[in-house]
C-alpha cells in the first residue's frame, strides 16, 4: 500500500515538474519559466479579440502616455515583449523594461529573447498558434508577410489619438513601417548598409577611400593594399550588397508589384565579376577565423564587405580589437547614385490580439521619447529617430557610436536615396536558386546560363505559382 | 459450509472481474493516462492534422487552402532540392548504418570479456550516444573539424596539409557521418546484453571441436546476435533517415547542399519559406519510405533472425 502511495506522489511531482518546463528563452523580471507557460495559454484566448484597435481607445479613460496609470493595479496584467539580440542587448533591454515597469503599479512584464536566426521561426510558430507576444520586434524584410497574414496592429488610429507622440520624428524615418498605406511598425532607430575597414592600413600607405566607393575603386585599392601588406578584402556576395549595386544604376531588386525581379542575368554577371578569383579577395571558404573577427591582426583582412549594417560596427570592432571606419556597400562603376539608403534598423509591432494594447503603445512612446532608454542602450538599435534625443546623446557616445552617427548624418545629407519598397513575402524562397549560385561562386565558375535559369526560377516563385 | 463461502468469494462478479482486480486496473489506467493523453494530444492529433496539411497550401498565418495532390506532384517533378536531399540522406544512411553497427558489434565483443576496469570502458563508449545529439557536442565537433581545429593540427604533426573539412563539398558529409558513428554506444550496449545471453557451453563445445576464433564468431556469436542486429538495424534505418541536428547545427545544409538532409530541407520549406503544406507532404512521403523499408526488414527477418526462446 505504501509503495502505491509513494508512486502516486512521485508521479504527481513529476507531472508538475514537467509542466514547469516553459520554452521562453528568457526570464522576465518576475523570473520563472512556469509563468511563461501560463501566459502563453492565457493569450491563446486572445484570438477572439477583434483586430480593430478603436474599440479599446474609446473604452480606456487613460490619457496618452504615462499619466493616469498609477491608479490602476497591474498585478494581474500579462504582457509579453519579444526581441532578438546578443547578451549585451538583452541585458540593456531588460534594464529599460524594468524602468518602464516602475511607472505602473505592480506591473511585471514577461520577456522573450533569443538569437536572430531563430527569431522569426519562433514568431511564425507563435502566430500560427495565436500566441503572439503583445509587443515584438519586427524587421523590414518580414513586415509584409506579417501584414498579409493579419498579425500586426495598425498604429494610425493610436497615433492620431495621442497614445504615441511622434511629433519629433521625421516622417521619412517612419515610412519604413508603412505597408499598403498604413503604419504597422514603428522604427526603433536608423541604420544604413555598411562595409567595415581598417583606416590605419590605408593611412599608412597614403591611400584613401570615398565614403560610397564604387567596386572599381575598392578593387583597385584592394590590389594595392595586397601588394604592399598582403592583407585582403573579406567578401561575401549577398542580396543586400547586390541590391545597393542595382540601385546605384537606377534598377531595383524587385519590380513594383513584387511579382518579378528588376534585374537580368547581365547585371548578375557584372556584379559577380567582382568576385573570389582575385588574389586580394578573401574567400569565406578559406577563412578559418572566428565570425566577425576578420579585421583582427591575426586574420589578415583590412576590409569586410558582407551585407551588414552600421549597427554591427561594435561587433567587428570588439572582435577585431581595433577602431574601424565605415563606408557604404560598393556601387557600380559609372553609377548614377551611391545606391545607399537609410533603413529602419528594427521596428516595434503590436499584436492585433493583444489584451493590453494601451500598454504596448505607452511602451513604444516611452521607447521613442524617453532619454533614459538611450542612456542605457545608446544606438544599439540604430540611430534614434527622435531629433531631440539624437542631440542629447551626441555628447555621450563612445567613439565607435560617433563614427556611426556621423556616417548616418553623411548619408542623410543627400547621399542616400529613398529606401526601396519592402521585399515581397515570397522573396526568401524565390532567392534560393540565386543564393545557391552566390555560394557556388566560392568554389567554381558560375556561367551566365546558370544565372539565367536561376532568375527564371525565382521569377516563377515571385509570380506566385 | 466453509467451502461454499470460499467458492463464492472466488467467483467473479457480474462484470467478470474481481473488485480488487478492478481497483488495480483503475490504478494502472490512472498511471498510464498521462502518456495516453500526451500521445493523443501531442502525437495523434498533429499526426492526422499534418496528413490534412499535406494536401493544402498553408503559410502558417492564413487558413489552409486545399490543393489536392499538387504538393506531391511538385515534389516529384519540379523540385531539385527534394531529390538532392533524398540522395544525401540515403547516402548518409547507407554509409552510417553499417559503420555504426560494425563498430558497436566489434567493441561489444571486445568489452564482453570481464577484464579489470571494463566498467569504465563501457561507460566511456556509451557516453557519446547520450550526449552526442546535443548542441554543445555539435558545436565542439564543428570546431574540431574546422580549418584551424584540432584534427588539422594533428594532421600537421604528421606533415600533412590541413583540409577544410566542413567547407569542402566532398568531405563535409563524411564529417557528419563520423559524428553519427561516434555515437554507437547505445547499439553497443544492446549487443553487449545479447552477447551475455549466449550460453558459454556453445563456445566450449566449439573449442573442443577445434573451431578458431573467427569460426566461433561467425557461426555462434553472429547468429545468436541476429535479433540484436535486427533491432539495431531497424532503429538505425529509422534514425538515420530522420537525421536533422548535425546538418542544422554544423553545416546548415552546405556546402553546396552536400549535407542537405531530408529533414533539414523539410524544416527550411516549413519555417523559412512558410510552406507548411508542402513540408507536411514531404514528411508523409518520408514516413511511407521508412515504413516500407522497415516492413522489408521485418519480412526478411524470418529468414535470418534467430530468437533464443524459439524451440524448434
Amino acid at each position: 500500500m505504501m509503495k502505491k502511495k509513494t508512486a502516486w506522489i512521485m508521479s504527481v511531482l513529476l507531472i508538475l515538474g514537467l509542466s514547469g518546463c516553459g520554452d521562453t528563452a528568457g526570464t522576465g523580471p518576475d523570473a520563472s519559466g512556469a509563468t511563461g507557460n501560463e501566459s502563453q495559454t492565457a493569450s491563446a484566448g486572445n484570438e477572439n479579440q477583434s483586430a480593430a484597435g478603436t474599440s479599446e481607445n474609446q473604452s480606456s479613460a487613460d490619457t496618452a502616455g504615462n499619466q493616469g496609470a498609477e491608479e490602476k493595479d497591474y498585478k494581474d496584467t500579462e504582457f509579453r515583449i519579444a526581441w532578438w539580440g546578443g547578451d549585451e542587448r538583452n541585458e540593456k533591454t531588460i534594464q529599460i523594461i524594468e524602468n518602464f515597469e516602475k511607472q505602473y503599479q505592480n506591473l511585471s512584464i514577461e520577456v522573450e529573447y533569443g538569437a536572430y536566426g531563430d527569431y522569426f521561426t519562433k514568431l511564425t510558430t507563435q502566430a500560427t498558434g495565436g500566441e503572439l507576444p503583445d509587443l515584438f520586434m519586427m524587421n523590414y524584410s518580414e513586415i509584409v508577410t506579417y501584414v498579409e497574414g493579419g498579425q500586426l496592429e495598425p498604429f494610425d488610429q493610436w497615433i492620431a489619438d495621442g497614445y504615441i507622440d511622434l511629433s519629433e520624428v521625421d516622417d521619412s524615418l517612419l515610412s519604413g513601417g508603412i505597408v499598403n498605406g498604413k503604419m504597422y511598425g514603428i522604427s526603433t532607430g536608423v541604420n544604413a548598409p555598411a562595409s567595415f575597414y581598417d583606416p590605419a592600413v590605408l593611412e599608412e600607405l597614403g591611400l584613401s577611400m570615398s565614403v560610397t566607393p564604387s567596386y572599381g575603386e575598392v578593387f583597385e585599392l584592394g590590389q594595392k593594399v595586397y601588394d604592399q601588406t598582403g592583407k585582403k578584402i573579406y567578401l561575401e556576395m549577398a542580396w543586400e550588397s547586390f541590391g545597393v549595386y542595382l540601385r546605384s544604376m537606377g534598377k531595383e531588386l524587385y519590380n513594383e508589384e513584387g511579382t518579378a525581379y528588376g534585374f537580368d542575368a547581365d547585371d548578375l554577371v557584372d556584379f559577380m565579376s567582382y568576385g573570389y578569383e582575385y588574389e586580394f579577395v578573401q574567400n569565406p571558404v578559406d577563412y578559418g577565423g572566428e565570425t566577425d573577427a576578420q579585421l583582427s591582426d591575426a586574420n589578415d583582412c583590412w576590409m569586410v564587405i558582407n551585407g551588414y549594417w552600421t549597427n554591427n560596427l561594435g561587433k567587428f570592432e570588439s572582435a577585431g580589437g581595433k577602431e574601424l571606419a565605415l563606408c557604404g556597400f560598393p556601387c557600380a562603376d559609372n553609377a548614377e547614385t551611391s545606391g545607399a539608403f537609410l533603413k529602419p534598423s528594427m521596428l516595434w509591432s503590436v499584436s492585433p490580439f493583444s489584451e493590453n494594447k494601451e500598454l504596448a503603445m505607452a511602451f513604444i512612446d516611452y521607447f521613442t521619447n524617453d532619454p533614459y532608454v538611450y542612456d542605457v542602450c545608446g544606438i544599439d538599435r540604430g540611430v534614434p529617430v527622435s531629433a531631440p534625443i539624437r542631440e542629447s546623446i551626441t555628447g555621450k557616445l563612445s567613439s565607435s557610436e560617433t563614427t556611426i552617427l556621423s556616417f548616418i548624418d553623411t548619408m542623410s545629407d543627400g547621399v542616400a536615396t529613398d529606401i526601396s519598397p519592402q521585399a515581397p513575402a515570397t522573396a526568401g524562397e524565390a532567392g534560393t536558386s540565386i543564393n545557391e549560385l552566390f555560394e557556388k561562386a566560392r568554389y567554381d565558375k558560375v556561367t551566365k546560363e546558370e544565372l539565367e535559369q536561376a532568375i527564371e526560377k525565382g521569377n516563377a516563385v515571385l509570380q506566385g505559382k | 459450509m466453509g467451502k461454499e463461502q470460499i467458492k463464492r468469494s472466488l467467483e467473479p462478479n457480474r462484470t467478470g472481474i474481481h473488485k480488487r482486480e478492478w481497483k488495480n486496473m483503475l490504478a494502472g489506467y490512472a498511471f498510464i493516462s498521462p502518456v495516453i493523453i500526451g500521445l493523443l494530444v501531442f502525437t495523434a492529433i498533429p499526426f492526422f492534422y499534418s496528413l490534412f496539411l499535406a494536401f493544402t497550401d498553408f503559410d502558417g498565418l492564413n487558413t489552409p487552402q486545399w490543393t489536392g495532390v499538387r504538393n506531391f506532384v511538385t515534389m516529384f517533378t519540379d523540385d531539385d532540392k527534394f531529390w538532392i536531399s533524398l540522395k544525401v540522406t540515403f547516402r548518409f544512411a547507407i554509409i552510417q548504418i553499417p559503420l555504426k553497427l560494425g563498430f558497436a558489434l566489434l567493441v561489444a565483443v571486445l568489452l564482453s570479456k570481464a577484464v579489470g576496469g571494463i566498467g569504465a570502458y563501457r561507460i566511456a563508449f556509451y557516453i557519446p550516444s547520450v550526449l552526442g545529439g546535443s548542441v554543445a557536442i555539435a558545436m565542439t565537433w564543428k570546431t574540431l573539424w574546422g580549418k584551424e581545429g584540432a584534427i588539422n593540427s594533428i594532421l600537421g604533426v604528421f606533415g600533412l596539409e590541413p583540409v577544410n573539412w566542413l567547407k569542402n563539398p566532398s568531405t563535409a558529409l563524411y564529417v557528419l557521418i563520423l559524428l553519427g558513428v561516434w555515437q554507437f554506444g547505445s547499439s553497443m550496449l544492446i549487443f553487449l546484453a545479447g552477447i551475455k545471453e549466449i550460453p558459454q557451453t556453445y563456445y566450449e563445445a566449439a573449442i573442443m571441436d577445434g573451431a578458431g576464433a573467427w569460426k566461433r564468431f561467425t557461426k555462434i556469436t553472429l547468429p545468436m546476435l541476429s535479433s540484436c542486429i535486427f533491432f539495431n538495424l531497424v532503429n538505425g534505418i529509422i534514425g538515420s533517415l530522420q537525421a536533422f541536428n548535425s546538418a542544422y547545427l554544423i553545416t546548415e545544409g552546405g556546402p553546396m547542399n552536400s549535407t542537405l538532409y531530408y529533414g533539414l530541407n523539410l524544416y527550411t520549406q516549413a519555417f523559412s519559406y512558410r510552406k507548411f503544406g508542402y513540408a507536411s507532404a514531404m514528411a508523409w512521403f518520408m514516413l511511407v519510405i521508412i515504413a516500407l523499408l522497415t516492413a522489408l526488414v521485418f519480412r526478411s527477418s524470418s529468414g535470418w533472425v534467430y530468437y533464443q526462446d524459439d524451440q524448434d
